[in-house]
């Protein structure tokens, strides 16, 4: 559905991206996370050929994003934080507008999903909250059920009541379509994503299924015998490593039960007790971006 | 889809384009006030505000008008539509001509024909304003606007080429030597709207260029480097040289054989040496140097439309370049020779350096041959006629009762060329004449405001108040009276070279 190659992109001297390839599954929910400023809206803004890369290519659909055409974007739904609609027009004037260019849009469901957000169809967008615009700009990519969904931090100054309708209202359209969503806010995607693609300093760390990076990703606390014992050197594959008393904490990023524990104690001296924690994926964003940064210093 | 955008892009544009179209109604119904009310200051002055008004108000009208679905924005929600960016292009500039300049042109209609001009006529002249104004304002507010997301931003670039044109013209000035240098040959010429056509044909290639460029890659810097760069191209414009833009012209003669039998010599004087006369001012010195025009066609008249003048000292060393003043010379008697004398300015030091010297002048003359398409007359007093090819004209005694004004407009290009004059039917007296003489060649008016007519006055007078001068057509035989016009029409364009044997720019004793 979605390929990058070697994606960078340079503004001056400053590399927004580097060299990242990605692969966005058909009929996934793709989330591409990261912190703010990792080029997560960068490599959207390529996809959607609103600006170019420096070097690489991106294909949406097996096209070039460069080439683009109108037969593409009437099977692309695109929501973006600061997606500028035409503030004058009223909600109804816009999808009024926008009806004629999709041959597969479907009033039923522009007004099933007006009636769910409560949309005033006799307001003027730029009357709307920030909330009402940004469920406005999913109604307009939503009406024409598309095949591939783009959404850019759609979550970013939303309430939580707000997106919870959003990622409700989502969930309910989202059929058989391919979701790429990009957050940083990464509980809010958790329940939603089958795949997931890190981002940071505009590199991609990984990309895989949500279900296998949960697996992979496990935090380990070894309580050993005494203090002295804890390892001077761990494996590679140990991030945010915490040491309090006689008790580590880290992060196993290849985590597996095999054999666990003769692993663990052909590091660490003395150890008395194992305790392996499934993390959120809010927890492994933060200690594989940490552990990241770390390397980076 | 264009025609869907276009109604779009109305809903959300009607008030500004309501507002902009009321000034325009505004400043034709002032207009068409001042045709029944001369010379008042007040309505001069709000007719003059209103046109500066309307034309800013137009220009940053069409600028919304594309800002509405801003190209160079990574955030408007057009830009991931299925809108086929040469539909939207090909709307906006149909949305622009239409609902800008529409009540423009709506207007030039209605003045056309309440002014009772033919049809053809009327649609022709306001299509022809149409397009120049298309060329001078919209096309560059359109391409603009592709490349700018806000007014401000526009203004700033506005403001940055402005700047831009200051500097290069202060540079051209300090080159050429000074304020006074006049860079475009063509200017004030009849030529002038070849240079204009060539500008217009620049414009309509890099503002199409542009748009199409812009709309299609959406590469902003590049198409800002683009426009930057016809601009410089439209400034350099003005170095064109004279020569090609008049052999241009020439391939225009609508009679190009005309003006063959026409000669011009150095005109030898009798009594004794080859004579010129000179007058000495402040800052220059004025040579009159006198010559003769042989094989004039009758009812002809013969104007240089530039002539260029070198001065050389008799081993052929250049002294000076320059132009020579205005010249004029009609034959209504069908003469065989006719003389004038042909002015030129001289600096100071050039005079005082070689004015005993022996010099040759050297003149090169680039004419154009007026032939009298028409006669038209018209009642002294208080007459209102319409006359092919000069317009519709109405004649009144002035308040002072010193002269007759002879008002007129024409839809479109006014008349080029005239000699006008008050005669005394019975007796066949005249007045003299008033030769309005302004040449300008071109097939369309290429002055895009104030509106589609042009309008010109005559002022014919027939008494002085001072009493020093004496009419032979006087206010008690206006009532027997016609006013006379004689209309030119350029028929041939050619040049003329005129060389002088050696003389002295001081050898005659007596100034002029």
């Amino acid at each position: 559905m979605i390929e990058t190659h070697g994606l960078s992109k340079n503004y001056r001297s400053c590399g927004a991206l580097r060299a990242l390839s990605l692969k966005v599954p058909e009929g996934s929910a793709f989330a591409l996370v990261g912190a703010n400023g990792a080029g997560k809206t960068t490599v959207i803004k390529i996809l959607m050929n609103l600006i170019q890369a420096t070097s690489g290519t991106a294909r949406v659909f097996g096209v070039d994003s460069r080439q683009l055409s109108p037969q593409q974007f009437r099977r692309i739904g695109y929501v973006s934080e600061n997606q500028e609609l035409p503030g004058r027009l009223t909600v109804s004037g816009y999808l009024n507008y926008l009806r004629p260019f999709y041959p597969d849009w479907d009033v039923a469901l522009e007004r099933e999903i007006l009636q769910r957000f409560k949309l005033p169809g006799d307001r003027k967008i730029n009357e709307l909250s920030h909330g009402m615009r940004v469920k406005m700009a999913l109604t307009c990519a939503l009406s024409y059920r598309p095949k591939l969904l783009v959404l850019d931090e759609p979550f970013s100054g939303l309430d939580s009541l707000v997106r919870d309708e959003f990622m409700a209202g989502l969930a309910e359209q989202a059929g058989d379509m391919t979701v790429l969503i990009s957050s940083h806010d990464l509980s809010e995607v958790e329940g939603f994503a089958t795949d997931v693609a890190f981002v940071e300093s505009g590199r991609l760390l990984f990309q895989e299924p949500l279900e296998a990076l949960t697996d992979r990703v496990q935090q380990i606390k070894v309580t050993v015998e005494r203090q002295s014992a804890l390892p001077r050197t761990t494996p590679d594959t140990w991030i945010d490593l915490h040491e309090t008393g006689n008790v580590l904490t880290f992060v196993d990023t290849q985590f597996s039960e095999f054999d666990l524990g003769e692993r663990i104690r052909s590091q660490i001296e003395g150890v008395r007790d194992i305790e392996v924690q499934p993390m959120s994926l809010r927890a492994i964003f933060t200690s594989i971006s940490r552990a990241t940064r770390h390397v980076q210093e | 889809m264009i025609w869907h955008i276009f109604k779009k892009d109305l809903e959300l544009m009607w008030r500004p384009i309501l507002a902009v179209a009321s000034i325009q109604l505004a400043f034709v119904v002032i207009q068409l006030r001042l045709e029944s009310v001369n010379d008042s200051a007040v309505l001069q002055q709000l007719s003059q505000v209103l046109l500066w008004l309307w034309l800013m108000a137009s220009t940053i009208l069409a600028i919304t008008v594309v800002h509405q679905d801003a190209v160079p924005s990574t955030k408007q929600d057009w830009l991931t539509r299925p809108v086929r960016r040469i539909d939207l292009l090909v709307e906006k500039i149909l949305f622009v001509f239409l609902m800008v300049q529409g009540p423009s042109i709506a207007t030039d209609l209605v003045q056309g024909f309440a002014n009772g001009f033919g049809t053809r006529q009327t649609i022709a002249a306001t299509l022809a304003r149409a397009i120049i104004v298309f060329l001078a304002l919209t096309l560059p507010a359109l391409a603009l606007g592709s490349v700018t997301e806000s007014v401000t931003e526009a203004v700033v670039l506005v403001l940055v080429a402005f700047f831009g044109v200051f500097s290069f013209t202060m540079i051209a000035i300090g080159v050429a030597g000074g304020y006074g240098h006049q860079f475009d040959p063509t200017d004030f010429t009849g030529e002038g709207w070849l240079t204009n056509a060539l500008r217009f044909l620049l414009i309509f290639i890099g503002g199409v260029f542009a748009l199409l460029f812009q709309y299609q890659a959406r590469k902003t810097k590049h198409t800002r480097i683009l426009l930057g760069s016809t601009l410089l191209v439209l400034l350099f414009s003005q170095f064109i040289p004279w020569k090609p833009v008049f052999a241009v012209q020439k391939a225009f003669s609508p009679a190009p054989a005309l003006g063959n039998s026409v000669a011009i010599t150095w005109q030898m004087q009798p009594d004794a040496d080859r004579r010129t006369s000179y007058s000495q001012g402040r800052t220059e010195n004025r040579l009159f140097i006198p010559l003769s025009v042989t094989g004039l066609p009758t009812d002809t008249l013969l104007k240089a439309d530039k002539s260029e003048v070198s001065i050389s000292d008799q081993h052929g060393v250049r002294l000076y370049i320059g132009t020579g003043e205005d010249v004029e010379i009609r034959n209504d008697a069908g003469k065989q020779s006719l003389s004038y004398k042909q002015t030129i300015q001289v600096p100071p030091h050039i005079f005082q350096t070689f004015e005993h010297q022996a010099v040759s002048a050297n003149i090169t003359y680039s004419m154009t041959l007026f032939k009298l398409q028409s006669s038209y007359a018209l009642r002294a007093t208080q007459d209102n006629q319409r006359m092919p090819g000069w317009g519709l004209c109405r004649s009144r005694i002035n308040e002072n009762e010193t002269a007759i004004e002879v008002s007129c407009m024409q839809i479109g290009k006014g008349p080029t060329c005239a000699s006008v004059f008050l005669e005394h039917i019975p007796s066949g007296d005249r007045n003299p004449e008033n030769t309005a003489c302004y040449p300008d060649y071109s097939p369309f008016e290429d002055r895009p405001i104030p509106d589609v007519m042009t309008r010109f006055r005559l002022v014919l007078p027939f008494r002085d108040i001072s009493g020093l001068t004496k009419y032979p057509v006087d206010a008690t035989r206006l009532a027997e009276s016609k006013i006379i016009i004689r209309m030119y029409e350029p028929q041939d364009h050619f040049t003329r070279i005129v060389a002088s044997p050696l003389w002295s720019m001081r050898d005659s004793a007596s100034g002029n």
